[in-house]
Formats: structure tokens, C-alpha cells, sequence
């Protein structure tokens, strides 16, 4: 079951997306087995509004992405871009979307190319957008640059010369060089200093607001995207295990794994304790021992044998809440 | 809280620059820090202020032609560890003092097994016979939280997880039966739940052995979870230090205050964060007075003008921060 | 508090250190190796050198005449006066003695030094330009496209093409032009607006040829194990055997069997280029990858190129020496360091400057390439690249 939209346009509806990749082994490459990184994974994301996509490092969510983007092909599914459907289409077809959907990654470092000014990297943009002519690009230069609250200068200098938050908000500023609609946020501020996370979660914030852009935030920080997001998906092994608003999500938590990560996230103001409960030892093979069975199971609380032989699918369990765990 | 005269290590006026063709990085400049037996201290700052140095700065690890240690003493029972020659640092360290590193890629040697590195601190401190290194081992293995730790010594770095890799960084820091820890970042590079994991490790670690532990780290969250006292840097010198209570609950000094009001959750929805304006300065350029005063919202003329000392709050707490303070115009550098 | 603009522009301008190039964080790195800086300034004296030496001993009435025969003036050490009964005053050496002495047919060695610095230049920076512009090329190649596989039709089409013009050349012209054109058909058939829009319905019977063999990576790489399978030098000395003797022949030969270690680099550069984020924005902004390949990522992967160009270029001019050598070069009277070299062995003992001087200038001028690559790979090592983070 894919999730209800919530307004009668979403901006972007993903169904049944998959990608498994293979294991090759020996002298000729044979398949072996596959690692099945996203698995039916279905979302849906309103115009103007922010997904926030939650989970540990490995859980698919980048390759989700890097599918929405056409930059992976995928296995199976649909990605609806404003009802049309984008996934596998070839390179010619996709270019008109190429400026809508936009990305901004984590790495302030290896986003940028270190060989071209921050103006040559704009312009590639610029470029794209269709935008000829020196004086006209210029300025949409210097516009792109105030808007996310570089100086102008700044387009004369190598990325080398710039802080990472100065970096991001570089990468920002290419993002929108094509004025698109939907941005994927892989991670922006995970690899900042926290002053600075503040400024570029604040200068995201801003740009939705003033643009109407629509965020797919992607992170593993639970207090950013309580902080930010409108609907929040939690995604474990390729799977999302639960989808629901963001007050709810954090009011009334049902899968088990979310309890997990709720329980793990430390909160200064009220100063928590790390938790006693046991999470479970490191990953065991039982996932792939047991394809149909929950890929939560090898540490999930709440498991018992028939965990094992259906994991469930996500279900509805609220208003615009649905979770995937045959027992909620 | 910790007795005062039980104190494992003291660092005192501590500097450490870095000198290149045309400019000395001030990276720590003038810190004062001690941590008391049995107890958590956190030492807090952003990017670029010197937390990692002056760890790495206790243990003799800073690079010695680019850096230098311009000034301070680091009392380690008694010695001076910075006036001591390599050899006896190497008894210090992995001995007295363990150390734990952020990356667990590249902290673990790739070639070597995993039982291979847990036996070498074992080896080259107390002189084991091997069949009592196996079993040493074997055992700190399984204080760590790693199972079927037979398996696990001969495997390979790259065969085991992050969260697994630095469990035997752990294992190894503590091989020794060390007094301290000193941990620099060992989880950021972890995820969230694995992090919580490591977290009550050391916790209970820590307990069992009766260890001081040194925690060095940017993340408030996890500082409010283990710490007993925080010292907060900025810009290499302390701006704020107290009990981790006295921190959250009511921190003095403007840079943390404006740290933990910029951090995100959810109980902030619909409000703008409160960033702090401009960046960190480099080591090398930093301004004259107080290194805060140009992000400051409290900044007032003297801030400038000159360098400001530590105010006493409640007992063990104070701010590096004169008008926080209350402080005259003559008092300003005390 | 301060409430938070947004656009603070002021104070987010400038970045954290002075502001200084690349170039001049380069330089100034170059700068603390002696040793780099000494072959760097040899280089400039040896590329001065040689244009005016090319401006000076060529025309008909060069100041310093390298063709210049005058037997009663033959085997002279260096720095001897001229016998000046014999030569008429515009036959004077204009320096008043011979610089370097003269050869065994009375020629000036100094002229002739002059004009075989201008052949050891342009051997050497022409043959390394080709050498360089295929290794990009074909490293640029596998390194992208590396994973994508051939399909048969394609390389029954490219082996077409290739064994027609072949054949065409070799006299068969009737097969030489039918499978030329059979290739051409082919191409012009799956490029026009028909064929694209039949591409994917193929008849059943021809379905085969949809089929995919080998990876890009695996063809080029193989052709690079091959060609470095070659004994270069006797490679060479074969080509150069079997054509006409000229200075460009011999620098294109050297091109094309130099490039492999260029290929490689490059390949290996372009393999963890395209796992960075920069790579992937420029393919999500709709980027071509013509332009992605030489606009984003070669730039990037010239660090090692320009290393092992500059010291290809000591190998180069070392070949070509060792060509003139053994009377493969540039074909007399032109001068060239390799041919002073092989005049003079005949008189090793009676005029040893004919050898030693030349051989002397071969090896300052390699040496100092292959120390200023060095400087050069020194400057490059991404952990001094990284200091400014």
C-alpha cells in the first residue's frame, strides 16, 4: 500500500521503487546473490512541504535519491514527478526534469569541483537554465549568491578558499541555478560544525518560504528533521518501516525500530540518560537467510518466530500514518 | 562530583602553535583542564578549536616541526609529561594513559589481525607470556561487547563493522588497565544507534574498571549524556567550564548559550534557530581581546580591547566572560 | 540577540586566509625544492637557447653556420682561435673562437649544438603532446565508459572499418572499399532518425547482435598491456627503418608509443573522479558528458599527466639522440646532438670534445626535466594539496 497523498498534487509520489545490486564472485563474474538496497520502498512528498527521510548509514536512503535523479537506474517501480512518471527514462528524456529536481549533497568538500571558481560552477547551471548572454548571467550570478548570502566576490574564488558552511551554501546556490522545484537535500548538514548547522538549516527554511520549494531531506539526525520536516519516513534495510506526519511520528512512535532511534538520539535540554534497555549485538546474516522475513528482526525488541516469515507490509494506522510491522 | 585532591591529570597553561612561512597557528592558547579519578570529562567545541591538539598535545602526539608546545605543563601523577623524553612517554602511553581515536578505518592497522593488535599493548607493557596475551585477549574482547571473540581475533580489520572496529579500539585502549581514556570523537563517525551502543559500553566500562575518561567531542547531545564536567572551547582556550547540569541548565557564557539555542529539535518547530553570525576564526588570525567578540551579542568595547579572564560563577563553574560576570573595567583580565 | 539577516553579505564575504591562487600556493611549494628549481631554470636556459639558436643558425646566411665545411679548420679543441688565412672574413666564427671547437669537416660545434637544441625541443615537446593527447583520450575512456560493454554490432562495425581502410591501403582496393562502405552503411543507418527509431526492433534472426561483449575498460586496457608488451626503442627503430627519414616522422612515432603510462594515469584518476559528489551534480544539472569528461574531470587528472609529460619529455629527446645515434634521425647535414654524438666517435681520443660536449648537454637538459617532474610530483601529492582545508 503507498501512502495516501495528502494534497491532490503531490509534487513527487514514489511506488514500489526497487534496486538490488548483484554480488559477483570468481574469475567470471558470476551472480552470486544480490543486496537488496531498496525494496518497495514507496513515498509521497506535497508541493511546498518537506519529507524528511530518516535512517542509519546503509538503510538505501542515497540510493533513493540518486534513482528520484536518474543518476541510478532502477529495478522496478514508479517516481511521479508531478504525475509523470520519470523512472527509467533515458538520458534525452529526462533533461527537462533535470531542472527541476535538484540535489544538494553532504560533503561540502568533494561537492564542489576544486578546478572552477564558484562562478564557473554556477554558470555550468546557468547554463543548463538556459541563460546566454554575459550581462543577464551576471546578474543572476550575483542573485543566485545573495539569495543564499554569499557576497559576489565570492564567484572570482576557488572552493579551497571557503569554510565548509561557505561551501554548502555554494552547493545551494548551484542547486537553484536551474530553479527547481524539488530539492533533495542528501545529508547537507551532517558534516558541519553546529553553529553552522543552524545557519544552513535557517537559510533551507528561508528558501522554502520565499521559492516554495519542496524538500526530500534526507539524514540520519532525528532533531533536524523534527526540527524541519512535515513528514518524516523511516527507512531500515531498503524498506520504509513507518511514514507518518512529523508531530505524530514523534508523539506516538509504532515500529519498533523507530522507538530504537528515538531512544538513541541524546537530547540536551532534558538531558537523558543513555538508555539501559539492549539493542542487540552487531548485524547477523538472518536477512539474507530469510528473505521474506522482517529485516529488522536480528535486533528488534518485540521479535518472535513469525517475525521471520513476514515482515508485513506497511499498513495504515492513523491518520496519514502507516507502518510495516504485522503485529502494530 | 570527584574529591580535589584526586586528580589524574592536570593540564595547565597549556599552548600548542603551529608554525608555517608566514604565520603561526595558534591552535591552543593558554587551556587549563584536569579530570579527577573516576570521572567523565567532556571537552566541547566546534571544528578548529583545539580540542583535538591539546589531547593529542597530553600524549606527545602533535607533530613536532610544523607544531610546538609553546607553554604549559600536563601533570600526569605528578610528572610533567610534556617535559618527559619518548621513552618515557611510551610507558605513559597505552599504560597509564589509553587513547581512543575517531576514524576506526584508519586507526586499526589493515594488515595486522584484529588479535594481532589487541596483543601488541599487552605485549610491549606488561611482558605476558602469550598463552596468558591469548587470554587477555579473549577476555577484553568480550568486555567490549563483541561475540564469538575466537572468531574475531583472527579476522581482519576490514571484515568487521565500524561499530565492531571501534569496540576494539576500546579493547585496546584498555588492554593495559589504563588510569585514564582519553576519546577523541569516537563516534562521530557511527551511527546513531551503534553510538548509543559504544556510549553505555563505556559507561559500564568505566564503572567495572574505575577509569577517569577524557572525552573529547563537538556533539552537546552526547555530552549531556555522559559527562560529570564540561569544558567548553572556542577559538583554543576554555570559555566555559562546570558541572554538565550547571552547562545545560544555565550556561554563562554567550558562546555556549548561543551554541545550545542553535541546536535543532523538534520542540523548536515553527521558530527560527538562533545561529551564531560568521565563522570560526583561523588559528592564525584571531582577533584582539576576547576571540568571541565579533560573533558576540553581548560584546561591549572592552571586549576588544582586551583578553578576559575566567569569572567564578558557583563552585567549579565559570565563564571566560567579564560581562557575564559583572566585571569592572579593572578586574577584566583576572 | 542578534537576529539573523539574511543576507548577511559583510560578513560571510571573505573566506578564512588571505587570498592566494593555486598558482601562487603551488609555486611558493615548488619554490623550498632546490633541486626542482635548478632543473626548472636549466629547462628555461635550454629553451632559450634553442629558438635563438634556431633564429641564429638557420636562413642563407646564418651568424652561426652549422653547414659551414672547411677542412683545414677540422678537429679543433674548443675555445681555439680560427686559422684566419683561410676563411674570409664573413666566415669568421662571430664570437672570434670556436665556442665548442670544431668536427672532423671543420664545422662550428657550437652552431651545430644551437641547431640541435631546437631538434631536441621540438622532438621532445611534440612527441610528448601526442603521447599525451592520446593518453587523455584513451584513458579519459576507460575511465568513464570503462564499465559499459561493446556490442557485437559495434565492433563487427569498428573491425569493418578498420580491416577496409587497411586493405584499401595495402592495394586491395575492391575489399578495401566494399567493407568500408559495408561500415559506413552501418553507421549512417543507426545514427539517422530511421534507424533510431527502429533501434530496439531488431528481426528476430539479428537479434545476436544486440549481445554485449567485452567492457570498454578490458579493450582499451588489454591494448595498452599489448602495446607496453613492445620493446619501444626497437619498435621505433623499425617504423623509422621502414620510412622516410624525417623529423616528423620521428616524433610522431614517438607519440604514438609513448602514451600508455599517460592512459594510465589518467584512467586511475577518472575512476575516483567519477565517484565524486561534483561528477554527480554536473550529470543531475543535465550536463553532456562530452562536456563532464574535459570541462569537469580532466582538469583534475592533469597533476599526474603533467609529472610523467615533463619527464617524458627527457625520454623523448633521449630517444630521438639515441635514433641520430645510430643514423636513424634527422638526416645530415642537419645537426642534431645525437648526430655530433655518433661523428664523433670516430675520434674519441683524438677530439673527445665532440663527444663530451654534446653528451654533457644531453645530460643537463634530462636530468633537470626529471628533476623538475619531480618538483612537479612533489607539489601535486594531494596531502600538501589537502593543507588548506
Amino acid at each position: 500500500m503507498e501512502p495516501e497523498s495528502t494534497q491532490t498534487t503531490d509534487i513527487l509520489r514514489i511506488e514500489g521503487l526497487k534496486k538490488h545490486f548483484p554480488i559477483r564472485r570468481g574469475l567470471f563474474q558470476r551472480t552470486v546473490g544480490w543486496v537488496r538496497a531498496v525494496e518497495n520502498v514507496s513515498l509521497a512528498l506535497a508541493g511546498g512541504k518537506t519529507l524528511g527521510l530518516v535512517g542509519e548509514s546503509g538503510c538505501g536512503k542515497t540510493t533513493v535519491a540518486r534513482m528520484i535523479l536518474n543518476l541510478l537506474p532502477a529495478d522496478d517501480g514508479r517516481i511521479l514527478y508531478n504525475g509523470v512518471d520519470i523512472c527509467g527514462l533515458s538520458d534525452k528524456d529526462m533533461q527537462p526534469f533535470r531542472k527541476e529536481i535538484q540535489i544538494v549533497f553532504q560533503d561540502p568538500y568533494g561537492s564542489l569541483n576544486p578546478r572552477m571558481t564558484v562562478g564557473q560552477t554556477l554558470g555550468e547551471g546557468l547554463r543548463m537554465a538556459g541563460i546566454r548572454g554575459r550581462r543577464p548571467a551576471q546578474e543572476r550570478l550575483e542573485h543566485l549568491l545573495e539569495l543564499v548570502g554569499m557576497a559576489p566576490a565570492a564567484a572570482d574564488r576557488y572552493p579551497h578558499e571557503f569554510s565548509g558552511g561557505q561551501r554548502q551554501r555554494i552547493g545551494i546556490a548551484r542547486a537553484l541555478s536551474v530553479e527547481p522545484s524539488l530539492v533533495i537535500c542528501d545529508e547537507p548538514v551532517s558534516a558541519l560544525d553546529v553553529s553552522i548547522q543552524a545557519q544552513i538549516i535557517n537559510l533551507l527554511k528561508d528558501l522554502q518560504d520565499r521559492l516554495g520549494l519542496s524538500y526530500l531531506f534526507i539524514s540520519h539526525d532525528l532533531n533536524v528533521v523534527g526540527y524541519l520536516c512535515h513528514h518524516v519516513a523511516v527507512m531500515y534495510k531498503g524498506q520504509i518501516m513507518e511514514y507518518a506526519p512529523a508531530e505524530e511520528m514523534f508523539e506516538n512512535p509504532l515500529h519498533p525500530y523507530t522507538h530504537v532511534l528515538l531512544a538513541a538520539v541524546p537530547d540536551p535540554e532534558t538531558g537523558k540518560k543513555v538508555a539501559t534497555e539492549a539493542v542487540g549485538g552487531e548485524p547477523a546474516e538472518v536477512v539474507a537467510a530469510f528473505p521474506e522475513g522482517c529485516r529488522f528482526q536480528s535486533k528488534c525488541p518485540e521479535r518472535d518466530d513469525r517475525c521471520r516469515l513476514f515482515g508485513g507490509d506497511l499498513t495504515k494506522a492513523g491518520a496519514g500514518h502507516y507502518v510495516r510491522c504485522w503485529r502494530k | 562530583m570527584h574529591a580535589t585532591n584526586d586528580i589524574v591529570l592536570s593540564v595547565e597553561g597549556l599552548k600548542v602553535y603551529f608554525r608555517s612561512e608566514d604565520e603561526i597557528a595558534r591552535a591552543v592558547d593558554g587551556v587549563d583542564f584536569e579530570v579527577g579519578r573516576r570521572e567523565t570529562v567532556c571537552l566541547v567545541g566546534e571544528s578548529g578549536c583545539g580540542k583535538t591538539v591539546s589531547a593529542l598535545a597530553v600524549l606527545g602526539l602533535v607533530p613536532c616541526p610544523p607544531g610546538e608546545i609553546a607553554g604549559g605543563r600536563v601533570l600526569f601523577n605528578g610528572q610533567n609529561l610534556l617535559d618527559q623524553d619518548d621513552e618515557a612517554l611510551q610507558n605513559v602511553r597505552g599504560r597509564g594513559i589509553g587513547m581512543v581515536f575517531q576514524e576506526p578505518q584508519t586507526s586499526l592497522n589493515p594488515v595486522f589481525t584484529i588479535g594481532e593488535q589487541i596483543a601488541e599493548p599487552l605485549r610491549i607493557h606488561l611482558s605476558l607470556p602469550e598463552a596468558e596475551i591469548r587470554q587477555r585477549s579473549l577476555q577484553l574482547l568480550s568486555d567490549v561487547g563483541i561475540d564469538a571473540p575466537e572468531q574475531r581475533l583472527a579476522d581482519y580489520p576490514h571484515q568487521l563493522s565500524g561499530g565492531q572496529r571501534q569496540r576494539v579500539m576500546i579493547a585496546m585502549a584498555l588492554a593495559c588497565g589504563p588510569e585514564l581514556i582519553i576519546a577523541d570523537e569516537p563516534t562521530t563517525a557511527l551511527d546513531v544507534t551503534v553510538q548509543a551502543q559504544i556510549l553505555r559500553l563505556i559507561n559500564r566500562l568505566q564503572q567495572s574498571h574505575g577509569m577517569s575518561l577524557l572525552y573529547i567531542t563537538h556533539d552537546l547531545g552526547v555530552v549531556s549524556q555522559i559527562a560529570d564536567r564540561v569544558y567548553v572551547m572556542y577559538a583554543g582556550v576554555i570559555v566555559e567550564t562546570g558541572a554538565a547540569e550547571q552547562i545545560f541548565r544555565g550556561s554563562r557564557h554567550p558562546y555556549t548559550q548561543a551554541l545550545l539555542e542553535s541546536l535543532p529539535s523538534r520542540k523548536k518547530r515553527g521558530r527560527r534557530l538562533n545561529s551564531i553570525p560568521g565563522a570560526v576564526p583561523h588559528p592564525a588570525y584571531k582577533p584582539a581581546g576576547c576571540p568571541f567578540h565579533p560573533r558576540c551579542p553581548q560584546a561591549i568595547g572592552a571586549c576588544r580591547e582586551q583578553y578576559p579572564g575566567m569569572c567564578a560563577f558557583d563552585d567549579h563553574h565559570a565563564a571566560r566572560c567579564p560581562v557575564a560576570g559583572g566585571r569592572s573595567l579593572t578586574d577584566w583580565c583576572r | 540577540m542578534n537576529p539573523e539577516q539574511t543576507a548577511p553579505a559583510v560578513s560571510l564575504e571573505e573566506p578564512l586566509a588571505p587570498k592566494r591562487t593555486r598558482f601562487e600556493e603551488s609555486w611558493r611549494l615548488f619554490r623550498r625544492n632546490r633541486m626542482a628549481l635548478a632543473g626548472m631554470l636549466v629547462f628555461a636556459i635550454f629553451f632559450f637557447s634553442a629558438v635563438i639558436g634556431l633564429v641564429l643558425t638557420s636562413g642563407s646566411r646564418p651568424l652561426f653556420d652549422p653547414a659551414q665545411v672547411h677542412l683545414p679548420e677540422k678537429l679543433l679543441p674548443p675555445l681555439s682561435a680560427p686559422h684566419t688565412e683561410s676563411l674570409k672574413p664573413a666566415e669568421r666564427p662571430p664570437l672570434g673562437v670556436y665556442l665548442f671547437g670544431t668536427d672532423d669537416l671543420g664545422r662550428d660545434v657550437f652552431a651545430r649544438m644551437l641547431q640541435g637544441a631546437w631538434v631536441s625541443l621540438t622532438v621532445g615537446f611534440v612527441a610528448v603532446g601526442i603521447s599525451v593527447a592520446i593518453g587523455i583520450f584513451m584513458g579519459g575512456l576507460a575511465g568513464f565508459y570503462g564499465q559499459r560493454h561493446i556490442r557485437l554490432e559495434q565492433l563487427l562495425v569498428t573491425a569493418a572499418l578498420l580491416t577496409g581502410a587497411g586493405l584499401l591501403a595495402a592495394g586491395r582496393r575492391s575489399w578495401g572499399a566494399g567493407l568500408l562502405i559495408i561500415g559506413h552503411a552501418w553507421l549512417f543507418w543507426s545514427i539517422s532518425p530511421w534507424g533510431l527509431r527502429h533501434r530496439k526492433t531488431l528481426p528476430a534472426g539479428l537479434g545476436f547482435l544486440r549481445k554485449k561483449t567485452l567492457m570498454v575498460d578490458t579493450i582499451i586496457m588489454r591494448f595498452v598491456d599489448i602495446m607496453l608488451c613492445f620493446p619501444s626503442f626497437f619498435l621505433i627503430l623499425t617504423v623509422v627503418a621502414l620510412l622516410p627519414a624525417s623529423i616528423y616522422n620521428i616524433m610522431i612515432v614517438i607519440g604514438l608509443t609513448s602514451w600508455e603510462g599517460t592512459a594510465r594515469f589518467v584512467r586511475a584518476e577518472f575512476l575516483s573522479l567519477r565517484e565524486q559528489d561534483f561528477v554527480a551534480a554536473a550529470k543531475a544539472l543535465g550536463v553532456s558528458n562530452f562536456r563532464i569528461i574535459f570541462r569537469h574531470m580532466v582538469p583534475n587528472a592533469i597533476a599526474p599527466v603533467l609529472v610523467s609529460a615533463t619527464i617524458g619529455i627527457a625520454s623523448a629527446i633521449l630517444t630521438e639522440a639515441g635514433l641520430s645515434f645510430l643514423g636513424f634521425g634527422v638526416p645530415p647535414p642537419h645537426a642534431t646532438w645525437g648526430n655530433i654524438l655518433s661523428d664523433g666517435k670516430r675520434f674519441i681520443f683524438d677530439a673527445p670534445w665532440l663527444t663530451f660536449i654534446p653528451g654533457a648537454a644531453i645530460l643537463i637538459v634530462v636530468l633537470s626535466f626529471n628533476l623538475f617532474g619531480e618538483g612537479l610530483r612533489d607539489i601535486f601529492n594531494p596531502r600538501l594539496r589537502e593543507r588548506n582545508r
